[in-house]
């Protein structure tokens, strides 16, 4: 057994560095790689794969930066069939080349996800560990080779917690003519995530309700009551989210909006609207406005963003975009962002 | 005039049933029939285990196949190419696409052999080993669905 996986290793670099990464490489029982799908090894219930970036930014009033963003890895295994364990490991801003400076100092590794989902029953899985925060639309599929642009939302990063760690029950039902998917979740990261990095619960609890009105669009309400690891104590927060999706013939239109609200802090409201269009030979043009704002900090900001996908095979995808607005110095400077992005 | 009616239907029924896609399951299954919601959650893995708590192995002809191209437009709406984006972010939490067979064959052979799978075969080319549990009528025309039976 071990002298096969061996050889089925080796298969797979000489696949890679054969093929550049761009071609099935798959025999008829499923294993083997796909771009886009992993490395597949059936027998043993295993997928690797993972997701890599890298940008070029130029910002208004800061340095041109080249910058490796991400590096992650995905292990998946089916350990029976009614338990998947799956882990993300990423590693984040590698090298940093800034005007004449090549720099290490930022990069960090980061356990991005790791959690078991035991299927409890038709519609219902329970998830333990840590998982991406249900909230909205971009956060649970924020890797840059499934999303348009190389900026994130604003919306879909400075309300809440990107991860929370603890347990969640999931699934889809059918209500009526269409499915319904539900998650409830409980966080508990001040005692359970060892490594605290960005923002992070300190404790949470919430859900989200995506309805699927047809094949192509879908409406989103998220909640979320939580409390943030900080120093000063800014009380219980919560959350609510709206959001919604149409996509149809390569056509994208979604929108976020949150208001979070607490007892002791101001309160804050955020949303962005983007819409994609297809150009032809996989090009696609890309627009976003954005909102923000936040009492507490900073007058109300507004950004646009007009950008250009070309997306030559499926999990590859090179952005160019330019980002501009009012009151964004400080959050979100205007300049040009691009990157490199493939799903391998 | 009842009468006339009833066997204009009768007479329509074998040119409908050759002209229809068959989703299928393995003939000792206990599942008798899903509806088009049911399939297409276990399709896009929203469904992963069946009520009798068997995993759903969900099978697909290969994406350039005519076949797949049916099912996918009838069940998604879609083509195969445009639920891509789908699941590639399917594949982000780590939940693979279903299995492809390479023939209609392999896909009787698969099913009948592999408890709690499901795929599809044209109705004509139907046997023992596998039962139906929902059908799907082809918009293609009658003289390609025929040559198509007359193939395996």
């Amino acid at each position: 057994m071990i002298k096969s996986n061996h050889i089925k290793c080796l298969l797979f670099i000489i696949c890679l560095i054969n093929t550049g990464g761009s071609t099935v490489c798959a025999d008829t029982s499923g294993n083997g790689y796909r771009l886009g799908h992993g490395y597949r090894l059936d027998q043993l219930g295993l997928v690797f794969g993972g997701y890599a970036s890298i940008e070029y930014n130029t910002l208004k009033n800061r340095r041109s930066k080249l910058n490796f963003d991400d590096a992650s890895l995905f292990v998946s295994w089916k350990i029976n069939p009614w338990l998947q364990f799956f882990t993300e490991l990423e590693f984040e801003d590698a090298v940093t080349v800034e005007g004449n400076s090549i720099d290490t100092d930022d990069s960090n590794f980061s356990v991005e996800r790791l959690y078991l989902d035991f299927i409890v029953s038709e519609p219902a899985i329970l998830r333990l560990g840590k998982f991406l925060t249900p909230v909205g639309y971009w956060n649970e599929i924020h890797a840059a080779p499934l999303v348009w642009t190389t900026s994130r939302p604003l919306v879909t990063e400075q309300p809440f917690a990107k991860h929370a760690t603890g347990a969640m029950l999931y699934g889809t039902v059918p209500v009526a003519d269409f499915d319904l998917d539900y998650v409830v979740f409980a966080d508990d990261s001040d005692d359970l995530d060892p490594k605290k990095v960005d923002m992070v619960f300190k404790n949470a609890f919430g859900g989200r309700l995506r309805f699927f009105f047809s094949d192509y669009t879908s409406v989103g309400f998220s909640y979320i009551n939580f409390r943030l690891d900080q120093s000063q104590d800014d009380g219980d927060f919560n959350l609510l989210g709206l959001d919604f999706n149409f996509r149809h013939n390569q056509f994208e239109l979604t929108s976020e909006l949150t208001y979070r609200f607490s007892d002791k802090t101001s309160e804050q409201k955020a949303l962005y609207l983007q819409a994609v269009a297809p150009l032809g030979k996989g090009f696609f043009a890309v627009g976003r406005y954005e909102y923000f704002d936040d009492d507490r900090s900073r007058p109300d900001v507004h950004l646009g963003i007009a950008g250009l996908a070309y997306r030559p095979i499926p999990g590859l995808i090179l952005k160019a975009e330019y980002r501009f607005g009012q009151r964004n110095e400080d959050i979100a400077p205007s300049g040009f962002l691009t990157s490199i992005s493939v799903l391998f | 005039m009842r009468v006339i009616a009833v066997l204009l239907l009768c007479n329509s029924y074998p040119a409908w049933s050759e002209g229809s896609l068959a989703v299928i399951v393995s003939s000792s299954s206990r599942i008798q029939s899903l509806s088009k919601k049911h399939v297409a959650r276990v399709y896009r893995r929203k469904t992963r285990i069946n009520r009798y708590g068997k995993d759903w192995t969900p099978t697909n002809m290969p994406p350039d196949h005519w076949l797949r191209q049916q099912f996918s437009r009838y069940m998604f709406r879609q083509t195969p190419e445009d639920m891509q984006d789908f699941w590639n972010a399917q594949y982000f939490h780590g939940i693979l696409p279903p299995r492809v067979v390479d023939s209609e064959e392999a896909m009787l052979r698969f099913v009948s052999g592999t408890p709690g799978s499901i795929g599809y075969v044209l109705s004509c080319h139907l046997d023992d080993r596998v039962k139906v549990v929902h059908t799907i009528r082809l918009n293609s025309n009658t003289g390609s669905i025929a040559s198509q039976c007359s193939k395996r």
